[in-house]
C-alpha cells in the first residue's frame, strides 16, 4: 500500500531504509535527507515512522528500573574501602662532621577515607 | 646549617601512594630497604614500610631507592619524585570523579542488568560487580571518550563470564541479515497504520513487556535492549557485545521481529487486538 501520490523515492525504498534510518545508521545525507523529505509528504511512510518511535518508548517506558536502596549502599561501600589512601614521606637528614653524627628521620604518615 | 667541607647531607623525600583493592594480586612480602648509604660510618637505617588494611588481608610493602647526594659538597635537598603514582589523581579524587560521571548511570545498569539475569538478586549483584571492576580501571578510561558504552561494556562481559555460565543456553545461529528479510517488511502491511497496532500494545502492562523481552533468546534481547532502550549505534553494540556489527543488525532484526510477535499475540490474548477470526 501506498499513499498514492507519486515520490521521488518510492515508499518501498524508503521503508527498506527506514529503520536504519531511526537508528541512525545512514551515512550518507543525501539519503538521510531524501527520506526525511519523503516522510515529510507521504503519511503511510511517516506513520511507520511514528509507530517504531512509539514502540520504543513503549519498551523504554517497560524496562525503566530504580535501583535499590540496598544496591546503592553496596556500590557506595564498595568504593570506600577500594579508595583508601595511604600515603607516606620520609625525611631523611644527616649531618656528619669529624666530630659528630647527627642524623633527623622523619616520617609522615596519613590514611585518608571518606 | 653549619656544615662542614665532608659533611654529607641526604635529604630524600618520598611520596608513595597506592590504593587498596579487594581484588589485588598476592601481596608481596615486606622488604628491608637500605637507606641513605653514604660515607664512611654506619649511615644506614632501615625502614620498613608496611601496612595492613583490614586485619592483614593487604599488606604492602614499596622499597625507597636509597637517594644520595652524588657530589660532596651538595647540600642541596635531593627531592625525587619517581615515586608519585603516575597519574596526579589522588584515589579520593578519583573516587569523587567516578561517583560524578559513572553512578548516575546506576539506575540504567541495573535496568540492562535486571533485563540480562532476570532477577533483580542477580541484577544487584552484576551491577556491584560491574561497578567495582569499573572503578578498578577508571584511572585507565580515557576522559571524554564513552563512558556509558564503557559501563555497558563491562555489565555485559561481565554477565557472559560470570552468569552465563551458570545458565547454559542453546546458542542460536546468528547468520548474516537477509536481504529477502528487509525486503519483506517493505511495503505497508496494514490499512489501519502501524501506529494502531502500536497503541493496542501500549495497553499492555510493563509486566507483559517485560516477560516478551524474557523470553527473547539471550543475545537477542541484548541487541534490541541496547538499540530501542539506549539508543546505542550499531558500532556502540558491536563493541559492547563483541561481535561484528553484521553480526548486530542480524540479532536486532530477528529481536525486534520476535519480540512483536510476542507482544501481538499477548495483545490478542488481552483482547486488545483483534484477532484476525474475530473479524469475519
Amino acid at each position: 500500500m501506498s499513499c498514492g501520490n507519486p515520490h521521488q523515492t518510492p515508499c518501498t525504498d524508503v521503508l527498506h531504509a527506514l529503520i536504519l534510518f531511526i537508528d541512525g545508521e545512514i551515512e550518507d545525507q543525501r539519503v538521510s535527507h531524501a527520506i526525511e523529505f519523503h516522510l515529510s509528504e507521504c503519511p503511510p511512510c511517516a506513520d511507520e515512522q511514528m509507530a517504531e518511535y512509539r514502540f520504543r518508548n513503549l519498551l523504554s517506558r517497560s524496562c525503566a528500573e530504580t535501583a535499590p536502596q540496598e544496591l546503592r549502599q553496596r556500590i557506595a561501600s564498595d568504593l570506600a574501602v577500594q579508595s583508601i589512601s595511604w600515603s607516606q614521606s620520609i625525611t631523611y637528614t644527616e649531618i656528619s662532621t669529624d666530630t659528630f653524627i647527627q642524623t633527623h628521620v622523619e616520617i609522615r604518615e596519613s590514611y585518608e577515607q571518606e | 646549617m653549619v656544615t662542614s667541607g665532608n659533611s654529607r647531607k641526604v635529604v630524600a623525600s618520598k611520596y608513595l601512594e597506592w590504593s587498596h583493592l579487594p581484588c589485588l594480586p598476592p601481596v608481596r612480602a615486606a622488604r628491608r630497604n637500605r637507606w641513605g648509604t653514604s660515607g664512611n660510618k654506619v649511615n644506614r637505617s632501615i625502614v620498613d614500610l608496611n601496612m595492613s588494611v583490614k586485619s592483614g588481608v593487604v599488606t604492602r610493602a614499596k622499597d625507597l631507592e636509597s637517594t644520595d647526594s652524588q657530589s660532596n659538597g651538595s647540600l642541596e635537598p635531593l627531592a625525587r619524585n619517581n615515586a608519585i603514582a603516575k597519574n596526579n589523581e589522588s584515589p579520593t579524587q578519583r573516587k569523587a570523579r567516578f561517583e560524578k560521571d559513572a553512578l548516575p548511570f546506576l539506575d540504567a545498569l541495573y535496568s540492562a542488568a535486571l533485563r540480562m539475569t532476570k532477577n533483580p538478586e542477580d541484577a544487584q549483584d552484576l551491577v556491584q560487580e560491574t561497578y567495582a571492576k569499573a572503578f578498578n580501571s577508571f584511572h585507565q578510561f580515557e576522559e571524554g571518550t564513552n563512558l556509558r558504552a564503557w559501563l555497558y561494556r563491562i555489565l555485559t562481559t561481565t554477565f557472559i563470564n560470570i552468569y552465563r555460565k551458570n545458565q547454559r543456553q542453546p546458542k542460536i545461529a546468528d547468520g548474516e541479515i537477509e536481504d529477502w528479510q528487509l525486503a519483506k517488511s517493505a511495503s505497508h502491511t496494514s490499512d489501519q497504520g502501524k501506529s494502531a497496532e502500536v497503541e493496542a500494545l501500549e495497553n499492555l502492562p510493563d509486566g507483559d513487556i517485560k516477560r516478551a523481552m524474557q523470553s527473547l533468546p539471550e543475545e537477542f534481547r541484548l541487541a534490541v535492549y541496547l538499540a530501542d532502550v539506549e539508543g546505542f549505534s550499531y558500532k556502540e553494540i558491536s563493541e559492547i557485545m563483541d561481535t561484528p556489527s553484521g553480526t548486530v543488525m542480524s540479532r536486532l532484526h530477528r529481536g525486534r521481529k520476535l519480540l512483536r510477535d510476542l507482544l501481538t499475540d499477548y495483545a490478542i490474548e488481552s483482547g486488545y487486538i483483534k484477532s484476525a477470526g474475530d473479524d469475519k
